[in-house]
């Protein structure tokens, strides 16, 4: 390439990095911009999902072969509990019908138990910055952005951050931008506050807002609060690791243990509706 | 069949790897940039405009991965890209210290460049320890696996031929 081909080559890369950066730094959106993105995320999508599902049937095929003692052995054991669990099952059903029917007889307002759909993780994304969770299930599964998701344990992971057909992205807890309104699970103290993510490897995320005098002590268990429309009350968070004077002794923040281990998520369950 | 589409091809690849494979696969936790690493590579082999398309395209993958259209990853791989191909031709290309030493300036500038352009990123992280926990591992791991994908290129590609030009 000559010398006067490469100056014109870099000029017209210029020219089109500033007009690139000037679209990406004010927020402008082109429609047909959005075709083109929903397009080819939703053609990359299927190859994805069969390339996790190769992956996952080789390790546990791999993992089966070397240990089938150990996987007999958890076998047994998983029956057994399965058997004593099916016996405390039962119990328990009786105390649900008692429960309603106390319930009723009180006439408090009956707990609906959340509409929730199982996903898989299909894969992470792909930016060190960006902490998200690729799962396989997508708008043709009544996924909608905003859509609060739990672990398998019950605590929040995350929530729907962008949906494709057939996949969906869930922004994580820890990601900085990410916030849920919490509150400290305890009957005598119902301390409010924001937590919020700080991009760390420990998974600790800070609780602030909270007002100076509430009674917050380390160990408690914080829920999400329910006083936005987009999470339900008395999700698990995580729990108080240390508690900090914040705003020059106007409130105070606190570090909060995150529960869910995400990196070693997966499955998610997804809660459509609440 | 056509370079740039293999190379297009290849990139698409390099994204499903890096969401999958590399996102499952992650000693100490750490989750190495599969693209960068790609068109860094094909840069450094193919010369500045071969390098510009790779860097455009895989950016631009990875932005559509990311819920935007074009964003950080287009407008700072681009000019990577560019920069990386711009060696070609002045190095030997059985050189095998080339490739780990461009990869990791690359990952440096491309981490600092992101937190540098995203707003929620530059006033909220503590810049030593993202430096340290963070930037400096992903960049060794690129660098280690540059080595490995140069020498595929380069065997496959290039056939080992040990020339300057193309």
């Amino acid at each position: 390439m000559g010398s006067k081909g490469r100056l014109i080559l870099v000029l017209i890369i210029a020219v089109i990095l500033i007009l690139v950066g000037l679209l990406y730094f004010f927020n402008i959106n082109i429609h047909y911009f959005q075709y083109a993105e929903r397009g080819i995320y939703n053609l990359l999508s299927p190859p994805i999902e069969y390339f996790t599902k190769i992956y996952d049937s080789t390790v546990t095929y791999w993992k089966g072969l070397f240990n089938v003692n150990k996987v007999l052995k958890q076998n047994r054991f998983l029956e057994e509990k399965n058997a004593s669990l099916r016996l405390e099952n039962s119990i328990l059903e009786s105390y649900k019908k008692e429960n309603e029917r106390l319930r009723k007889l009180l006439s408090f307002k009956e707990q609906i138990p959340y509409t929730t759909m199982g996903a898989k993780v299909i894969g992470f994304s792909p930016s060190l910055w960006e902490n998200k969770l690729i799962i396989d299930k997508g708008s043709n599964d009544g996924i909608f952005n905003k859509m609060p998701v739990v672990s398998y344990q019950g605590s929040l992971v995350g929530n729907i951050d962008y949906v494709g057909s057939s996949s969906s992205q869930v922004s994580l807890i820890y990601d900085p931008e990410f916030m849920v309104g919490g509150i400290v699970s305890r009957n005598e103290s119902r301390a409010v506050g924001v937590v919020r993510g700080q991009l760390n490897d420990k998974k600790i995320n800070i609780m602030e807002k909270i007002s100076w005098d509430a009674d917050i002590k380390k160990g408690d268990v914080i829920v999400t609060s329910g006083f936005s429309n987009n999470y339900p009350k008395g999700l698990p968070i995580g729990e108080v690791l240390e508690i900090n004077s914040d705003n020059y002794g106007l409130s105070l923040s606190a570090q909060i243990k995150l529960y869910s281990t995400i990196n070693t998520i997966e499955e998610v369950l997804v809660i459509k509706d609440f | 069949m056509n370079r740039n589409l293999i190379f297009t091809l290849i990139l698409i690849a390099g994204l499903i790897l890096q969401v999958t494979l590399f996102s499952f696969l992650t000693p100490w936790n750490i989750r190495p940039d599969f693209l960068l690493v790609i068109i860094v590579v094909i840069s450094i082999l193919e010369g500045p405009r071969t390098g510009l398309l790779v860097g455009f395209l895989g950016g631009l993958l990875q932005d559509v991965f990311l819920g935007g259209f074009i964003s950080v990853n287009t407008i700072i791989k681009v000019p990577l890209g560019f920069l990386s191909g711009l060696l070609e031709g002045h190095f030997y290309k059985g050189n095998f210290l080339l490739p780990p030493s461009v990869a990791f300036s690359a990952s440096i500038i491309y981490h600092f460049l992101t937190i540098f352009l995203t707003e929620h990123l530059m006033f909220n992280i503590n810049y030593w320890t993202a430096f340290t926990k963070k930037i400096l591992p992903v960049s060794i791991y690129n660098a280690v696996l540059s080595l490995l994908i140069y020498y595929l290129f380069y065997k496959t590609f290039y056939n080992g031929e040990r020339y300057y030009e193309k």
